[in-house]
């Protein structure tokens, strides 16, 4: 019977939004009990969107929220809308407090506050408005009105005031607007009223949704409409909300190409990339010792990521898409992802190369609507060999890549003069970013344990083994080396440890530790009985393996799942016990050979020397959920194995 | 002549260290904070740095930003100069757009802190071997504060060759100061109707980058104040309207609406969770509003607050529902001095609840606590915020806390564990809040899942006494034949600290969270047919730093373990900690932590 009232008070939701009377639509939403899991409900989300001649969108929001418990009271005690002064214009335009008891309260306007948002890192001059509704009980709601006209992103040249809020392409449109929620929304639509001429294409992705398309005069109505919006259930480790739960895309910009060559165009007019006499002049002293084309890439694009360090300071107004220019660059020493994009694609022209920048998503898919979806940029340099080849001066500081491997499988776009289509990263081979641990030790008949490991990377790995010392204070490093075997055992005690002479010289080559310890009371000593973990099995450095986090938990998935890259493992420890003991265990021999994830393991005892080893494949960064029955297998194995002691007997 | 009045002037080296400045990421090589009142009541903040940076992380991660909180309603910044000096010698001015206006974050979300201001300096022409040079003034209106007032700790997150602190007052204002933990007094100076007192410091070493640092006991730390008594800059926050202590009918309603006549602590708990869980905690400093509050009914209303907006609105709260309760404002007792009357000291802000049947509690606004925080947060004193009375400040009393839990708990041939368990709690130890909201919560109190029931047998806030039944199935499994059995441990004690290890190296005070006597005795029986593979094995070191006993005794199918942890200095020194390191080692060892039995082999 409720589930019918549900579903007549949502036919018929519009028409009450129409007619307004909001308090005979609560009465029928039912409770907390109604909606396991949400603290409050949207009990209607609607966007109405005026699309002008230019781009420009003037967005009419309005919503309506019933609180549910305590939590949901906490959530709704204040309104806020963030907003970019550069780009958009918002404004709080009605608060309604509907009380449990029946009284309504209109929230006074005038005492909404407008302030610079907080920052960390990127410093544009973003900005919200707020506005205080206050202290709420469950059953109460809010309905709110917003109203916003511009963009997300900042424009390129000082402009007048109405000007500066139009899109960057001027005459084109497009929004991404997620249709899922952490709570349950009854409806949410999305209506959109544009001029006739405009053709727009959109797509309506991961689930259904009402929609229509209808002509008025000289303008096109499209609108969508989802109805009882589920809260989106979560996996562990899944990929980003928005590659699998509903979302609308819609653009009125042809292709990827259109966009391409609009974001080639825009930084090459405003002449980002010209490198000035004082660049030019210390890009020649970088590569006076460059011997090959890649010597060179390699150099510009590491003394970037190294030496430009990323905090964004804002040129005002051009701030968003168009790239600081190498002037700047090189003085501030400074920037977000994009401005050190454009630093490389300046150093490398000063170079002679042919580079350009490109924008990508990191921790997302880019789908084929050719709508914005962008939260970082690139660089690429076209070599020798007629290809383009990509650089991420952001995110290799330290790494021994020119490309970030933790960025594989991600879509890109590249501004070039002749155009590009979207494009994805490729697998980085296991073996480009492999972890070798190495050791010897001997188990002493008091349960003593001495020995010696040797450590190496390459990749991804090698740049999560330096970072405890890259990322952390000079006077912490041994401390973090110490500490990767006190977690193993309290009572180790580090003899001597060597990691080179400058961990922050990550071109020398990967990384290599070599530490000799002693662990009084490593074994258990029991009577005629010695039992113990194989020092290297016990998960030291699981800094250099974070599948070891992934939770296993899940015996199926119904997403796609990430790690932090493709990773190659090698375990391997000989140990000497003492003389006169046998192995309880039967010998280990493990081989499971999965489509992308290995894992193959033996610990065997000859004599008084006992082998372990183990070699631990992850192929790529993105999973099908079809890839987690291997990779489960293979972190649990491994787990395993980190957990079970060798018994020794006498 | 200029009439120069020396009273005395001290050496001023560091007698603890010069500073490794070549291994550190950077070296502050001048530092100076210059504090002024001014004759008309107004005050300011000068501070001047020279930030020399030595490695990558020191720009890339650590001081490629200046942050500065301020009140623009009472506060003006000015940014004398800002500029980088690279490795080259070549000067970088601070752009224009490196000077960025944010919210803090701790005012985030929060219309009552929403005016408040971080001014983000973004030192621009970083990299090895450049000079960070910024100066800036605060400059404070009268009456903002109740006089002028720091509470500085000596030290920085990298080396210092060079801080000086400055404190210049009207000839005629008197100074109230006092340094810690460094025999460093200032240089007096008096210049026509200004007197400047000047403390120098040379070759200050780097901060650990250590955890259980609780208020850093040992680091020198310089208090002074303009007002000598304590009672009148807390008679300066408790003029303010708020500490009327009144409340809408809504609030009465509320509060009467939770009472229980026959259980107290239910009541209490009832309102601190709608207080500590229910409202947002706003996150702005009391120091960025000068303890500036709002009303309770305002706090009410808004559904959140700043830690002393929800400490006077708690005790509103309790005083509706027939509780004492009165907020109070928190400092570390060492540091406290009842001749400066310096307010920077105390941060935080906790209710006082004196109860019928429990004496008096100390309740956190922002989250529940398991015990009285008296307990569980030594080291304080504390300042009640009554209105138009005499200040007093209190020391709680220390309490001793332990953990004494024993048992005789017996394997069935299907290895089921039964068994029961006598606990005795006391102090920080003891969970009383806790098991008077809801005693079964006491199951999870000890680790393992062992435990199927609870009988309490006595409870107050220094002891508690219960009964526990132990029943588990399968509670230990067949590993190549071998049976392991993990010893359970309470969770109130040492374990409630989460070390799992400690470095071999430590450069400041370790701070004990609180004294602690944690003794465990074990009669473990296993089944007919088994054997253990534990050998009689012992523990015992007792040093400056504590004690640990352990002994493990088997004999025939059973086994008597007996597990002792003694940590009884809160402070421990850097000289004594391999000491204190040496007895966590062998409490941690898993090896006496876990019987291991077999089937018995003729």
């Amino acid at each position: 019977m409720k589930k019918l009232l549900l579903s007549l008070t949502l036919m018929f939701a519009g028409l009450f939004m129409m007619a307004g009377p909001v308090e005979a639509l609560l009465e029928t939403t039912g409770s907390a009990e109604d909606y396991p899991g949400s603290n409050f409900i949207t009990v209607f989300d609607s966007t109405r969107v005026e699309v002008q001649e230019t781009g420009l969108g003037y967005f009419y929001t309005h919503q309506l929220f019933k609180i549910l418990n305590k939590k949901g009271a906490l959530d709704k005690r204040v309104i806020e809308y963030g907003y970019d002064p550069l780009s958009a214009y918002v404004e709080i335009r009605m608060v309604k407090i509907y009380r449990k008891d029946g009284t309504v309260e209109e929230v006074d306007l005038s005492a909404t506050r407008d302030y610079p948002a907080p920052a960390r890192m990127i410093y544009w001059g973003a900005r919200e408005k707020m506005i205080e509704v206050g202290r709420l009980e469950p059953g109460d709601a809010v309905e709110l009105k917003l109203f916003k006209k511009g963009f997300t992103y900042a424009l390129l040249m000082q402009q007048d005031d109405e000007e500066r809020f139009i899109p960057p392409m001027r005459g084109h449109f497009y929004d991404i607007v997620p249709f899922w929620s952490s709570h349950h929304i009854l409806e949410k639509s999305y209506i959109m009223n544009m001029p006739a001429d405009k053709v727009m294409q959109f797509e309506f992705y991961h689930g259904e949704c009402k929609s229509s398309m209808r002509f008025a005069g000289d303008r096109t109505i499209y609108t969508f409409t989802k109805t009882n919006i589920e809260p989106l259930k979560t996996e562990p480790n899944m990929v980003a909300a928005s590659d699998v739960a509903p979302k609308l895309l819609l653009s009125t910009s042809p292709d990827w190409e259109a966009k391409s060559l609009w974001f080639y165009g825009v930084n090459e007019d405003y002449r980002a990339f010209d490198p000035t006499p004082e660049v030019k002049q210390f890009v020649d002293a970088l590569l006076k010792d460059a011997r090959t084309e890649m010597d060179s890439v390699s150099i510009l694009t590491h003394w970037v990521a190294d030496n430009m360090r990323y905090s964004g300071i804002s040129m005002g107004p051009g701030e968003g898409y168009t790239l600081h220019n190498a002037e700047m660059n090189f003085r501030d020493r400074c920037g977000v992802c994009k401005d050190k994009a454009s630093l490389l694609v300046a150093f490398l022209r000063a170079a002679e190369f042919e580079s350009y920048p490109a924008m990508t998503m990191a921790g997302s898919r880019i789908e084929d609507i050719p709508a914005d979806q962008f939260n970082h940029s690139v660089t690429v340099v076209k070599l020798s060999d007629g290809k383009y080849h990509l650089l991420d001066p952001t995110w290799v500081p330290f790494v021994r890549e020119l490309w970030s491997s933790a960025e594989q499988q991600q879509n890109y776009l590249m501004g070039i003069p002749e155009g590009a289509d979207l494009m994805i990263t490729p697998v980085s081979e296991p073996e480009n970013h492999y972890l070798k641990i190495t050791g010897t030790s001997e188990v002493k008949a008091d349960g003593t344990l001495e020995g010696e490991v040797y450590i190496t990377a390459e990749g991804q790995t090698d740049a999560s083994i330096r970072g405890m010392f890259t990322r952390a204070y000079k006077s912490e490093w041994e401390k973090n080396l110490e500490a990767e075997f006190l977690r193993i055992n309290p009572k180790a005690e580090i003899i001597s440890m060597d990691y080179g002479d400058n961990p922050y010289n990550h071109m020398a080559g990967p990384i290599e530790i070599t530490v000799n310890y002693r662990i009084p009371d490593y074994a258990f000593v029991g009577d005629g009985k010695i039992a113990f973990v194989p020092f290297v099995a016990s998960n030291i450095f699981s800094r250099g393996q974070s599948h070891l986090y992934l939770n296993t938990s899940l015996e199926n998935r119904e997403y796609a799942f990430r790690e932090r890259c493709s990773r190659m493992v090698n375990l391997k420890e000989t140990v000497t016990v003492p003389e006169g003991y046998s192995m309880v265990n039967e010998p280990v021999y493990i081989d499971l050979d999965g489509e992308n994830a290995a894992y193959e393991a033996s610990v065997n005892m000859k004599g008084n020397i006992l082998e372990m080893e183990q070699e631990i494949i992850l192929e790529k960064r993105i999973y099908e959920p079809s890839d987690w029955e291997d990779v489960k297998n293979v972190v649990e194995s491994q787990q395993e194995l980190a957990k079970t002691p060798v018994v020794l007997y006498k | 002549m200029k009439k120069i009045l020396i009273i005395f002037i001290a050496a001023i080296f560091s007698t603890t260290a010069f500073a490794q400045n070549e291994d550190a990421d950077a070296v502050f090589e001048k530092l100076t904070k210059t504090y002024t009142l001014n004759e008309d009541g107004s005050m300011s903040y000068r501070y001047f740095k020279q930030l020399k940076l030595q490695t990558h992380a020191a720009f890339n991660r650590l001081y490629g930003e200046t942050f500065i909180v301020y009140n623009p309603d009472f506060q003006e910044l000015k940014i004398n100069e800002a500029y980088t000096i690279m490795a080259d010698g070549k000067k970088i001015t601070t752009p224009d757009n490196a000077f960025n206006e944010v919210l803090p974050r701790g005012a985030a979300h929060s219309p009552a802190f929403n005016h408040l201001r971080e001014m983000v300096v973004t030192h621009t022409g970083l990299e090895v071997g450049a000079t960070i040079f910024l100066d800036y003034t605060l400059t404070t209106k009268a009456g903002y504060w109740p006089a002028l007032m720091a509470d500085e700790v000596i030290q920085e997150s990298s080396p210092v060759n060079e801080m000086e602190i400055i404190v210049q007052v009207p000839a005629d204002v008197e100074l109230y100061h006092k340094m810690f933990n460094l025999r460093t007094a200032p240089e007096i100076m008096v210049k026509g109707s200004v007197k400047a007192y000047t403390w120098v410091f040379k070759g200050l070493k780097a901060s650990g980058k250590e955890s259980f640092i609780g208020d850093l006991p040992g680091i020198p730390r310089l208090s002074f104040s303009t007002e000598k008594k304590p009672g009148v800059v807390f008679d300066w926050i408790t003029r303010q309207k708020a500490f009327d202590y009144r409340m809408t009918d809504e609030m009465n309603d509320f509060a009467t609406g939770l009472k229980d006549e026959e259980a107290e602590i239910k009541t209490m708990l009832a309102i601190q969770d709608e207080v500590a869980n229910n409202m947002k905690t706003d996150h702005a400093q009391l120091d960025w509003t000068a303890y500036r509050v709002r009303t309770p009914e305002q706090v009410w209303n808004s559904n959140g607050g700043n830690e002393l907006e929800k400490a006077i609105l708690m005790s509103v709260l309790l005083q509706a529902a027939d509780f004492n309760a009165t907020p109070v404002l928190t400092a570390p007792d060492i540091f406290y001095d009842k001749n400066i009357g310096n307010l920077m000291q105390f941060r935080h802000a906790v209710v006082m609840v004196n109860t019928k049947n429990h004496g008096t509690l100390y309740l956190a606004v922002n989250k529940m606590n398991d015990q009285s925080l008296a307990y569980t947060s030594p080291g304080h004193v504390v300042a009640p915020l009554y209105k138009h009375a005499d200040f007093s400040i209190i020391t709680p009393s220390a309490a001793r806390n332990s953990i004494d839990l024993s048992g005789e708990l017996k394997f069935s041939a299907e290895m089921k564990l039964t068994g029961s368990m006598d606990a005795s709690l006391t102090g920080a130890a003891n969970p009383f809040l806790v098991v008077e909201k809801d005693n079964k919560q006491l199951t999870g109190k000890v680790s393992g899942g062992l435990v199927t029931d609870v009988k309490v047998d006595n409870a107050n806030p220094d002891k508690l006494e219960a009964d526990f039944t132990v029943s588990k199935e399968e509670a230990v499994k067949d590993e190549m034949g071998f049976y392991g059995f993990k010893l359970p441990e309470m969770q109130t004690g040492f374990s409630s600290w989460h070390i799992s290890y400690l470095s071999s190296y430590r450069q400041d005070d370790f701070v004990v969270p609180f004294n602690l006597d944690e003794r465990y005795s074990w009669e473990i029986e296993i089944p007919e047919g088994y054997e253990f593979v534990n050998v009689k094995n012992a523990v015992n070191i007792k040093n400056k730093a504590g004690a640990v006993k352990i002994e493990i005794s088997p004999k025939d199918n059973k086994v008597v373990i007996k597990r002792e942890l003694s940590l009884n200095n809160k402070v421990i020194q850097p000289g004594i900690y391999p000491e204190l390191r040496e007895i966590i080692n062998e409490w941690l060892d898993e090896n006496m932590k876990v019987v291991v039995f077999r089937k018995a082999v003729d």
